[in-house]
């Protein structure tokens, strides 16, 4: 799926170990075994958010204070990334609550990794919902996108939506910070999944190639990178 | 916090009567955070606004701007413009006067 080291220097251990959590929790509550049992562990990342359940857009608010105020808290790495980084929450737990359709709810986590050259901020979001391509095909402009892989990648374009309103920034913009931060982002969601990296274009596939789900649902991740100046070696 | 569409919506009202100034203030201190969807909405309301006044020099001025700086990124998509001057302010306004 990748290399083990991404350019920021955080490893995609770290990552997965990220969606286990998410994941599990969600699995946890639709009564299935778990799928990540050797990534689960708790390493020695900050947790600004454990993983937690949320339903409503008001459940997903208080969240997103919650993991603001804990960032400030925490006080780790410079704080004009914070509302970044708990912007980057806000709006795909939003997302979670507004569009998913989930009965099991969804699930939030944020944590802050530490590499030898960067401080890592890790948001995912996980939900048992419909999943994006579902969403997508009860929009009539939309139906016709037949590959789920597709219908992800166009749903992180500005103004397209599975509602009939058509005005969405949100997942657009948090693509867009990815790349501002030289970070990465990956959404499954049914059947399949984006990838960007860095500055790089969109990278799409099948998860059925990968892993079986056993849900249609979005999972999100996020990695927003924030290089550090404290190499020992002398280098920078 | 305010976050989403509708929030903006319930304010419109207020943006609405302010605009007759041909200055829309907006001042959100004392709300921590503002989302995307919620700054997104009230650039299309300014833009409804322009469209149905005729007026291209409404501005809308954010005084204690929002602390997450990336929401400046979605001002172009709406056809807007930014302006951010030493004051800290956001100053926004129709791309069509440049």
């Amino acid at each position: 799926m990748g290399n083990a080291e991404t350019p920021a220097g955080h490893s995609i251990n770290s990552r997965l170990g990220l969606m286990a959590r998410c994941m599990e929790g969600l699995h946890a509550r639709l009564g299935m075994s778990p799928l990540f049992v050797s990534l689960g562990s708790i390493d020695e990342d900050i947790a600004v958010v454990t993983v937690t359940r949320f339903g409503t857009e008001a459940d997903a608010n208080t969240l997103w204070e919650t993991v603001a105020l804990n960032l400030i808290n925490n006080n780790v790495g410079p704080a004009n990334v914070w509302p970044e980084v708990d912007g980057v929450f806000e709006e795909l737990a939003l997302n979670a609550a507004q569009h998913s359709g989930s009965q099991q709810g969804s699930y939030g986590t944020v944590e802050i990794d530490f590499s030898d050259d960067a401080i890592v901020y890790l948001i995912g979001i996980a939900d048992g919902g419909i999943g994006i391509p579902a969403s997508f095909r009860g929009n009539l402009e939309y139906a016709s996108i037949a590959n789920d892989e597709d219908a992800i990648f166009r749903a992180t374009e500005l103004d397209v939506t599975g509602t009939m309103e058509s005005r969405g920034a949100g997942l657009h913009h948090v693509i867009e910070k990815v790349r501002a931060f030289g970070g990465e982002l990956t959404i499954i969601s049914g059947e399949g999944y984006l990838m960007v990296r860095g500055g790089q274009e969109p990278i799409l596939g099948r998860m059925v190639d990968l892993v079986r789900r056993p849900y249609q649902g979005t999972t999100v991740l996020v990695a927003l990178p924030i290089p550090t100046m404290n190499t020992s070696d002398g280098d920078d | 916090m305010l976050g989403t569409r509708p929030a903006a919506r319930a304010i419109e009202p207020a943006i609405r009567a302010a605009s007759s100034d041909g200055v829309i203030a907006l001042d959100t201190s004392g709300i921590l955070r503002i989302g995307v969807s919620f700054f997104d909405e009230a650039l299309l309301i300014l833009n409804e606004l322009i469209a149905e006044t005729g007026n291209a020099e409404l501005q809308l001025i954010y005084r204690n701007a929002p602390q997450m700086e990336s929401l400046k990124n979605l001002v172009p998509n709406r056809g807007l413009i930014i302006s951010n001057p030493p004051s800290g302010e956001w100053i926004i306004s129709s791309a069509d006067l440049d």
